[in-house]
């Protein structure tokens, strides 16, 4: 087959090869479900039996990720302002977009569910739930400004300066604006040393681990799926 | 078990099937690539 430079240099870019570890983080994810339940304690300092702590193992894995998935999009999007022609790039940053989109609106879902149960209702507009709407917006203009844009040149260079300048905005609303502000948030009740025992450690790490090789693998799918796309649009065009 | 046990059970039934849909989109994936590839060369 005869590869282009262009080719050469997309098939350099790093992925992780093989099924073993799918079904690694099938076999992790499963026990973070298994576990969440059974393994870990319930909380102290929560509602009720403290039983509602349990999402812990879900949301805040997710709710990290979500700000962890929009660096990786800021890094992929400094990359393809440095090499412009380098367009897979400006793909890969789009996909981590979009990926940081899910996990942001899952993270918003699981966090409402907690508030139900633990405040009795399942929206405050407490600091937290305001800055991970306002996350949630950063996002879909994101995604917005992409589909606005046609020639895919100019819509690389435009999406690449949105992530590298709205990471500000977003580092600021996931790490600095609930903690200078009044919050429902229980950071605090979380790290109790009864609420950080060996058996919620046992969970808790796993999930972290789990949902982070998730994300790499859906990552990995809908980058190959964008790809194959492009590849066929280029063909049909040509 | 009781409720707790019907929540895991209802939790990791949701995830084998987002893991069982994801195998199936990368085994789709493979094949649609692999179909490129002899596309490629010919």
């Amino acid at each position: 087959m005869a590869q282009t430079p262009q080719s050469n240099r997309e098939a350099s870019s790093p992925s992780i090869q093989g099924l073993g570890w799918k079904y690694l983080t099938g076999l992790i994810l499963a026990y973070v479900c298994y576990g969440g339940f059974f393994i870990a304690k319930s909380g102290v300092g929560f509602a009720g039996d403290g039983n509602v702590v349990r999402i812990v193992f879900f949301h805040v894995p997710i709710a990290i990720l979500s700000y962890v998935v929009y660096v990786v999009a800021w890094v992929y999007a400094y990359k393809h302002l440095r090499t412009p022609q380098r367009l897979d790039l400006d793909r890969k940053s789009g996909v981590a977009m979009e990926i940081g989109f899910l996990f942001c609106i899952l993270a918003t879902i699981t966090g409402s569910i907690f508030a139900g149960a633990q405040w009795g209702n399942y929206w405050n507009w407490d600091s937290r739930e305001t800055s991970i709407v306002i996350m949630l917006l950063l996002y879909a203009a994101y995604l917005a400004l992409r589909g606005a844009i046609e020639d895919p040149v100019k819509r690389g260079k435009l999406a690449a300066v949105y992530v590298l300048i709205a990471i500000v905005p977003a580092t600021f609303l996931i790490w600095v604006a609930p903690r200078i502000t009044d919050s429902l948030h229980p950071g605090q009740v979380i790290i109790r040393p009864k609420n950080t025992s060996l058996d919620y450690k046992m969970v808790l790490y796993p999930a972290f681990i789990g949902f982070t090789m998730l994300f790499i693998w859906m990552f990995q799918l809908r980058a190959r799926l964008v790809e194959l796309t492009e590849r066929r649009r280029i063909r049909r065009t040509a | 078990m009781g409720t707790l046990g019907f929540v895991m059970a209802v939790t990791l039934i949701i995830w084998l099937g987002i893991f069982a849909y994801l195998l199936t989109i990368d085994r789709a994936l493979r094949r649609l690539e692999r179909a490129e590839q002899e596309n490629d060369e010919l």
